[in-house]
């Protein structure tokens, strides 16, 4: 059973090899020649004024997290409108919990300031 | 008469009070040395009527008749454990002795300034409880309930009232103990599972043993049967606590450094349930391996009885003495119960209270004598004859009891136990022969290098023992006197049981068993 | 795809029976919800009506417990509710029960604890109700994927819970440790059920046993692989070693409340999953499994009894005692195909470890300072002299655990000793007797510690005082410890009949 999948092993062995080989060719063959305007982190041309090492705000972070709640309840959705005749009231109260539970983790998020963009 | 439990009663009777100690405050020490002297002599009391009382028949058809006999279930079907409590001739003898020696501690704890009486006077109720207990259960279960449980209080009352080196020697103490009961745990579960009547009580195991099994393979290698093994849990569960040689090292440390009122109960009981426990439990349950190890366990008791009278004529420490020549004595126990005939297991019961009673009323004199001087060296003690011309009167009496002197107690459990030892093999009561000798030489050098000899300068000005302490040892030396010179009704109540276990260490070959209730007394 | 669309119309909604076989979960995981609203509109100087709420909640869950105690026998779900995803039994409900208790002890001591350490969030109780939910789903999950969305459930509370002391670097640390190592082992359980599935082709535990009974599943490598990394996910969450390396920095990082919750509960839940799995899923691997378990727990017993030995903080220790005492458990397991004394064994186990583990962390979490647990060793010397009630429980506890009788840690240690006698598991009761020996040196040294005399140069700690609610959580697990210790039956009735009720069976 397992056989059949000795192509794809050998697939990842060539990525293997191809991936490691080209950077360490490069290394091995490429001339170097570096010096600190080389080395220096690259913003579009402009020089640095300051080290790269920052704090940043993370709401990029709570975007991220709040985009998956609401992805995944439009997930959930989708196949339960398909029967949602079948499944009569039982399955329209499932669902009536299923967003409440979201909407209260919504109220919880908002009050808590998660929204707040400073 | 027969409906109220009073085994029960005997049992709970000190761990009650215990409890109702905690309601009193800790400032009112009168109260409490009271009430725990009241709770001991209530029950010391109780235990006397119930042994006075014994001589009718048990209950019959029993290979282990028992008085006073309670049987209620404990755990149910699967586990099947009975709360099961009976009097027999040994436990009648233990339980006396128990009773005695606590009073004895309680009274000896009023006498001196005990830092946090409430907790010791506590400690010491629970003590008698889970010591009943030990004596009392008939159910394998129960037994090792109590038998563990015994260990919580007096670790509590090592570790907090002990001298200095007492943390070590505790711990030696408790991890000695334990391992060994953990293994005897493991041999009375498989006693059970082994059992066709798949119960843990003690009637119906001597009743319906299981097969003793094929010896174990070990790779090729045939060791012991289980049922060998599991005798072997036992007996070194009851060696650690007689303790027979290799087993011994906990005993000397923890004497030393065992607070003197505790260690009178100590001394006189808890180690005495080792020899309690070898006769009730391992030579009956295990009457072929028994003989298996016969002589084993009849070598180890003689080289603990020359060992401990040789380390007793090396020590200085005055405690440390008495501890090892405690342990010589204890391997003559060992040789009567090893000798498994009817005069050493005779003689092991008789010798078992009458120990207890000397070993006690020693670490007594001591623990005085100690108390007075502020020293435990042999060497700065002297000359206390003058000083102390009463205790010099009691302490010479305990000392001759203490290395066999006829017409004191311990003469006739000694002699019992040679004449058993010799019926089994005439060179064994030879070679003990070594250790009474040698007894003679160090008790009768402590009492000499203690009292004679010209003042030193610790006991100078020492004063005599009070009024108090001069009553508490009055009974003691009372008793050691009255068994030497009458030794008849102890000898009957010994041989209460003496028969019955007799018949059982010789296993299901032997004469069908006859409840022999007053045959003489021994020797 | 036809297939699917032909089994819709068959789809019948669970009936309201179902519903009640899950009612003590649905009121806990309502009360989580709810709670996180109340929070919003609670001051913070009130927090502690949050804790009242949990309590009522958690009472009222423990009381449909108790009544489906009753029901469940009497109106027996053979195949389980929900299509059989999940088992309406008693050994669910009993597993239930202890969860429960734990809990509410915890809810009682934490809100005194957390304002002292200044963590008074509302929630905290929000998440440990919701780890106690996942926690009873879990004891009742009779599909790998209950069992698999439960751990999750339980395991995310308290990844956060470990991590709530968000400026204490160690409760950073415990909370880091304990995710990535927790998503590990998640990881394994799920391979491990993704292989069984493939090769059985069914997700419920009933249907699995009968796939493999009936030989439709052979036992092959891959069957067997997926039995063991199942086996290796709950190790960790039990904490067995050698899948233990998580245990004592979480346990000594994460806020005391929550190591003495997680101590507890996890495992209890862990144990119940791990039981009714290997006996219920794979009652004909059991020659294959029982190895690896028995090597589990003889490496559980010797590693943690060994390690603790050398510790020198109390929840440290105790970490270490939870690996040795988990491996303790194992003996039951290992012996359950033979016996029935051997689950019956490990839910006593259970039961008896919870309260006293509880207990002991209990007094670890009145007695913590200001800003600080007083967990070293140093911390409780000569505590018997100013705290002589406390440090007597605290006394009585490490008995327990140590399996000294009169305690129900005594009676745990006897039952699961006499299942491995019984179904001829010798060595395996050696080893825990040879172990047991040798905790009572690390126990006994807290009790030594505990009524020596206090150091006169020695720094004096500042140890709370005992209110009301840490002395009450105290003397219920000391009463607790005791009564179940000289009363067994009261518990092992309990047991036996929440073994003899486990569903489904074949």
């Amino acid at each position: 059973m397992l056989d059949a999948y000795i192509p794809i092993l050998a697939f990842f062995g060539i990525c293997v090899v191809f991936a490691a080989g080209v950077p360490l060719l490069s290394a091995w063959l490429g001339p170097r020649k570096p010096s600190p305007e080389k080395s220096m982190p690259y913003e579009s041309g402009v020089v640095p004024q300051i080290g790269a090492r920052q704090r940043f705000s993370v709401s990029f972070y709570v975007t991220a997290m709040l985009f998956i709640i609401f992805d995944v309840e439009s997930i959930f959705l989708f196949p339960w409108a398909t029967i949602v005749r079948q499944l009569k009231i039982f399955g329209f109260v499932e669902m009536v919990v299923f967003i409440a539970t979201l909407f209260i983790g919504l109220v919880y998020v908002w009050r808590k300031g998660a929204f707040r963009w400073e | 008469m027969t409906n109220i439990p009073w085994l029960s009663i005997v049992i709970f009777l000190p761990l009650t009070a215990s409890l109702a100690l905690q309601l009193v405050p800790g400032r009112a020490r009168g109260l409490i040395k009271g009430l725990t002297i009241a709770a001991t002599l209530a029950t010391a009391v109780l235990v006397a009527c119930l042994v006075a009382n014994m001589s009718g028949s048990p209950a019959q058809g029993t290979p282990l008749p028992l008085h006073y006999d309670e049987n209620q279930s404990w755990i149910p079907d699967p586990v099947n454990a009975h709360y099961h409590l009976g009097l027999d001739g040994l436990a009648a003898w233990m339980l006396a002795l128990n009773a005695g020696v606590f009073l004895l501690g309680a009274l000896v704890v009023s006498r001196r300034d005990v830092d946090r009486m409430k907790l010791f006077c506590g400690l010491l109720l629970l003590t008698e409880t889970a010591t009943a207990g030990v004596i009392l259960a008939a159910d394998m279960l129960l037994f090792y309930f109590f038998w563990e449980a015994m260990l919580i209080p007096l670790y509590f009352l090592l570790s907090n009232f002990g001298s200095e080196k007492r943390g070590r020697a505790t711990l030696k103490f408790i991890i000695f103990t334990v391992a060994g009961s953990l293994l005897m745990l493991l041999a009375i579960i498989y006693l059970k599972v082994n059992s066709p009547a798949n119960s843990f009580d003690l009637e119906v195991l001597l009743r319906t043993p299981g097969p003793a099994g094929d010896a174990v393979n070990f790779y090729g290698i045939h060791l012991f049967t289980p049922q060998q093994f599991a005798f072997l849990a036992f007996a070194i569960a009851f060696a650690i606590k007689l303790p027979l040689v290799p087993f011994h090292t906990w005993l000397p440390d923890l004497y030393e450094s065992c607070p003197p009122a505790a260690l009178v109960f100590f001394a006189g009981v808890v180690s005495k349930l080792g020899a309690f426990g070898f006769i009730r439990y391992a030579i009956t349950l295990f009457p072929g391996p028994v003989h298996d190890f016969q002589w084993l366990l009849l070598t180890l008791s003689v080289i603990t009885i020359i060992y401990g009278a040789l380390m007793a004529l090396s020590e200085s420490d005055i405690k440390r003495i008495v501890a090892y020549a405690s342990i010589s004595h204890l391997g003559v126990i060992g040789l009567g119960i090893f000798a498994l005939n009817a005069n050493g297991i005779n003689g092991a019961i008789i010798q078992i209270v009458n120990h207890g009673i000397i070993i006690a009323s020693l670490f007594l004199v001591l623990g005085i004598i100690e108390q007075r001087t502020g020293t435990r060296d042999r060497h700065e003690l002297a000359g206390l004859e003058k000083q102390m011309p009463y205790l010099y009167f009691f302490f010479l009496v305990i000392t001759l009891a203490a290395l066999g002197m006829p017409g004191l107690n311990s003469f006739a459990g000694e002699f019992t136990i040679m004449l058993g030892a010799f019926q089994t093999f005439w060179l064994l009561p030879v070679l003990a022969g070594i250790g009474v000798v040698l007894a003679c030489w160090y008790m009768l050098r402590l009492h000499q290098g203690l009292m004679h000899e010209p003042l030193q300068p610790r006991t100078d000005g020492v004063r005599d023992i009070s009024f108090v302490e001069g009553w508490v040892l009055v009974p003691l030396i009372a008793l050691m006197i009255g068994i030497g010179v009458y030794p008849k009704p102890v000898g009957d109540i010994a041989n209460l049981s003496t028969h019955q276990y007799v018949t059982l260490s010789s296993g299901p070959d032997a004469p069908a068993f006859t409840p022999i209730a007053n045959s003489g007394g021994p020797g | 795809m036809m297939a699917l669309l032909a089994a819709v119309p068959t789809l019948t909604p669970p009936t309201g029976s179902d519903i009640v076989g899950l009612l003590p979960e649905v009121i806990l995981g309502g009360a989580f919800v709810i709670l996180l609203l109340l929070d919003l509109i609670t001051p913070a100087s009130r927090r502690t009506w949050l804790a009242a709420f949990s309590v009522v909640a958690i009472v009222a869950a423990f009381g449909t417990t108790v009544w489906g105690w009753f029901d469940a026998y009497n109106n027996p779900h053979v195949h389980g509710v929900f299509f059989g995803a999940f088992a309406y039994d008693r050994f669910g409900l009993f597993i239930n029960g202890v969860l429960l208790t734990s809990a509410l002890l915890v809810v009682v001591i934490s809100p005194q604890y957390l304002n002292r350490r200044g963590l008074h969030y509302g929630e905290y109780y929000s998440l440990i109700l919701a780890a106690t939910t996942g926690m009873m789903l879990l004891a009742g999950a009779a599909s790998l994927m209950v069992i698999f969305l439960s751990v999750e459930l339980l395991s995310i509370s308290l990844y956060i819970l470990s991590g709530f002391s968000r400026t204490d670097e160690r409760s950073q640390e415990a909370a880091l440790k304990y995710l990535l190592l927790g998503g590990f082992a998640s990881a394994f359980l799920l391979y491990g059920m993704a292989l069984v599935y493939g090769e059985t082709g069914h997700t419920q535990l009933e249907q699995i046993a009968i796939a493999i009974h009936s030989g439709i599943a052979t036992v092959d490598p891959l069957l067997l692989i997926g039995v063991v990394l199942m086996l290796v996910g709950f190790a960790f969450k039990v904490s067995a070693a050698p899948f233990h390396m998580w245990t004592p920095d979480v346990y000594q990082g994460a806020p005391t409340s929550v190591t003495a919750f997680m101590s507890v509960a996890t495992k209890v839940a862990a144990f119940a999953a791990l039981i009714r799995v290997f006996s219920f899923a794979f009652p004909d691997l059991y020659p294959q499994w029982q190895t690896a378990v028995v090597f589990v727990c003889i490496l559980s017993m010797v590693w943690g009894n060994l390690a603790a030995l050398s510790q020198t903080s109390l929840k440290r220790m105790l970490a270490y005692s939870g690996i040795a005492q988990a491996g303790y458990i194992l003996i039951g397991v290992a012996s359950s195909p033979h016996d029935a004394g051997g689950t019956i064994g490990a839910l006593f186990y259970l039961a008896a470890y919870s309260l006293t583990n509880l207990g002991a962390f209990a007094v670890i979490t009145i007695m913590s300072g200001r800003g600080e647990d007083l967990d070293r060793y140093a911390s409780i010397r000569g505590l018997a002299h100013r705290r002589p009630y406390v440090a007597a429980a605290m006394a009585l506890f490490m008995l327990s655990l140590a399996g000294f009788p009169p305690t129900a840690g005594f009676f745990g240690k006897f039952l699961v000793f006499s299942a491995a006698i019984k179904s001829g598991l010798m060595p395996l009761a050696l080893w825990g007797i040879a172990t047991s020996a040798v905790s009572i040196f690390y126990y006994l040294r807290v009790v030594l510690l505990m009524y020596a005399k206090p150091d006169a140069d020695a720094k004096s700690y500042e140890w709370s005082k005992t209110t009301v609610s840490g002395g009450a959580v105290v003397a219920f697990t000391t009463a607790g410890t005791l009564v179940f210790g000289v009363f067994v039956t009261l518990l092992y009735t309990v047991a036996t009949a929440a073994q003899q009720g486990a569903l489904p069976r074949l």
